[in-house]
């Protein structure tokens, strides 16, 4: 699952700490979630707005309240970027409670010193790091990305990790990451262009 | 966004629990005073426009600036209303004039923010220095505890650290009551037994010179047209932004008045200049100390100094702001545009106004200028003028935008306010500009009187050239200038 692979990109694999500031986090797992939904044709996003396609429920629940909390107000007419914002709040709780549920990683309390929040750790350090591990290599050495890889290399710009993507890659590597991410699936493109400016957006604001 | 409640009747959950995180006016009211730096003003830049210039109209000035710029927030506040993007002046200047003059302008916010954070560690300096010798017999002098201000403003600014909100609210309330029982005082004990009211008698703005007064107001209210930078967070953007302006305006013009008044009404109005001069950021407590406890005079000061942290760090990001937003438009070059992944500070940015910082800072103490008079004073004055500049091309770009978009705004705010605005604050530019010598306090035909305007055209037209090359060699770039992260400016709030 995107958002999944996401969270495992954005957090580190033994310790389960974020590598991102909380906001990136909230907003790149918000529109990862999004990016299922876009994938599995249940909704679909331009021009700034979100359109609801299918009635059939998603295979999995996490999406199924997302999808949801779409319908709900689909008639307020919000546009990406406000479901993206809200969306954020609850994303990587349930994100995080999605992963314990299958397994993947273990909540473990912070101790008092460091403000007694819940922490997931990943189970498998080994699977936590495959996706980073997997684009990495794939860009390094110019190999093509699939559909997954390629959506989560968008994701992981959006958020400003391409720093970490690129870690050590030749310029060309860099030039194929923005191909990449420049040609992206149009609903999912839109989704990580939204992303990135509301992450980039969030560097300016007073919080 | 929030529109979108206005639009359909029906609540929107998701607007009814965004609208919870967001902020009302006190906390935008608080984050535009933190820039203003009420007490810094007072003890301050007051007590050296009164002693540089020799101008004793400070008091009334500053009610007459309060409405100008009253006036000139009508339109700013209006545009506020149909452009999202924390650029704020160069923004509205690029929407309403074209993206080359907006060029221009964005090079001259960035010197004004600069020249106003910059001259602000020579205040600090002089007061800390001054007030821990003199109390404690600490020996460091100014620029090492400037270095000291500039080494904690670069490490918060890199690292993204907030002032808790709570503190800074804290800490400007307490400011405000202090400067507000300081005037008590001073006015409670008027020289010669009798409280005059000459410094208050609005024929003073008739004086010679007395446009120098003006910009000096405009330097102290610095920091309330930051107000829009967070429209965008705001509950209600179509009312929040507005409130919080005017009172942001309203309340520091009050107390600006009333305490560079009660000075001169503790001095006696044919003193004030003299005494200004002679005991410049010290006058105001030397005025009130003796009349109140001693702590009063050692919290005082305390907040003398974190009045001007505060403003340190809020200009700081403000021009870290000012950087990562035309660096990730590429108006400037876009390393300034890339944000640290971990903590969301624009570091690049941040690193360079810590550069600009330090520099100004070797450079005064290397050339050994009076860091009071020629760093605090003149950078925050020219600030101010570049602010001037700022206001009046945003005051006309205001027109221009509703011309082109009339949008639901009355004519009140499309036109006959910032209309005014801009020949108000046109006729301020002129005779300031032809009195900066007098301004600086320097001899006619100094060479600072020139170089700090120049310093602006100069930047503009550099920044108008780069526009013009953006816009034949990467029209794409071009473009682009003014949108923000290169999303579409949603608009009608």
């Amino acid at each position: 699952m995107l958002a999944d692979d996401f969270w495992r990109l954005t957090h580190d694999d033994s310790t389960g700490r974020p590598l991102l500031h909380a906001r990136a986090v909230g907003l790149g797992l918000a529109a990862a979630l999004l990016g299922e939904l876009a994938t599995s044709h249940h909704l679909t996003a331009a021009d700034g707005r979100l359109t609801i396609l299918a009635d059939k429920a998603p295979a999995c629940s996490t999406a199924h309240v997302v999808l949801d909390e779409l319908r709900a107000e689909a008639d307020q007419g919000h546009s990406v970027r406000t479901w993206l914002t809200y969306l954020a709040r609850t994303a990587p709780d349930r994100v995080a409670e999605r992963l314990t549920r299958a397994g993947h990683v273990r909540p473990a309390k912070r101790s008092k010193l460091f403000g007694g929040q819940v922490t997931h750790v990943p189970v498998d350090s080994v699977r936590a790091a495959a996706p980073i591990s997997i684009i990495t290599t794939q860009l390094r050495l110019l190999r093509p990305l699939n559909y997954h890889e390629g959506c989560l290399a968008g994701f992981a710009w959006a958020a400003g990790m391409e720093g970490r993507l690129l870690d050590g890659a030749p310029t060309d590597s860099a030039r194929y990451l923005q191909h990449v991410v420049g040609n992206l699936w149009p609903p999912v493109g839109a989704l990580v262009s939204e992303a990135r400016g509301a992450i980039s957006d969030a560097v300016l604001s007073s919080r | 966004m929030v529109a979108d409640t206005q639009r359909t009747p029906t609540p929107s959950r998701v607007s009814a629990t965004l609208a919870e995180g967001r902020l009302g006016v006190p906390e935008v009211v608080f984050f535009a005073l933190a820039g203003a730096a009420p007490l810094t003003v007072v003890a301050g830049v007051a007590t050296a426009a009164y002693g540089i210039t020799g101008i004793t109209g400070i008091p009334v000035v500053y009610l007459a600036t309060a409405v100008i710029l009253g006036v000139f927030a009508v339109g700013y506040v209006a545009m506020s209303r149909h452009i999202v993007n924390a650029g704020a002046f160069y923004t509205y200047i690029t929407h309403g004039l074209g993206r080359i003059p907006g060029v221009a302008s964005a090079n001259v916010a960035v010197l004004a923010y600069n020249m106003l954070q910059t001259g602000l560690y020579g205040g600090w300096g002089v007061v800390v220095a001054g007030y821990t010798g003199q109390r404690f017999g600490w020996t460091l002098n100014w620029w090492q505890w400037a270095l000291i201000a500039w080494a904690c403003v670069a490490v918060l600014g890199l690292l993204r650290v907030k002032i808790n909100s709570v503190v800074l609210a804290v800490l400007l309330v307490a400011e405000v009551l202090v400067a507000f029982v300081y005037d008590v005082v001073m006015v409670a004990n008027p020289a010669g037994g009798t409280v005059t009211w000459t410094t208050l008698n609005p024929g003073q703005l008739m004086s010679a010179g007395i446009s120098a007064a003006f910009v000096i107001a405009i330097t102290g209210f610095s920091g309330f047209e930051a107000t829009v930078v967070l429209s965008e967070e705001t509950r209600n953007p179509r009312t929040t932004t507005a409130r919080a302006t005017y009172l942001a305006l309203g309340l520091t013009g009050a107390l600006y008045a009333l305490s560079a008044w009660a000075m001169s009404v503790g001095t006696g109005p044919d003193q004030i200049v003299a005494r200004a001069g002679a005991e410049s950021n010290e006058l105001l407590f030397n005025l009130a100390g003796p009349h109140l406890p001693a702590f009063m005079g050692d919290t005082g000061h305390l907040l003398f100094a974190t009045s001007l942290f505060a403003a340190l760090l809020a200009f700081h990001n403000m021009v870290a702001r000012y950087l990562f937003s035309l660096g990730r438009e590429h108006v400037l070059p876009s390393a300034l545009g890339m944000a640290s992944p971990r903590t969301g500070a624009p570091v690049v940015a941040s690193l360079v106004q810590s550069m600009i910082g330090a520099g100004v800072i070797a450079l005064y103490a290397t050339g050994g200028w009076d860091p009071f008079a020629r760093m605090f004073f003149w950078l925050g004055v020219s600030g101010g003028l570049g602010l001037l500049l700022l206001m009046i091309a945003c005051s006309v770009a205001v027109v221009g935008y509703f011309m082109r978009r009339p949008g639901d705004d009355n004519v009140w705010r499309r036109v006959i306010a910032p209309v005014t605005a801009a020949a108000a604050l046109g006729l301020l530019l002129y005779f300031t500009l032809s009195q900066y010598d007098a301004l600086l306090g320097v001899p006619a035909g100094h060479p600072a009187a020139w170089m700090f305007p120049a310093a602006f055209g100069a930047v503009a037209a550099l920044g108008a050239l780069w526009a013009l090359y953006l816009k034949m060699a990467r029209p794409g770039v071009y473009a682009r200038i003014g949108l923000g992260a290169g999303e579409p400016v949603r608009v009608d709030l």
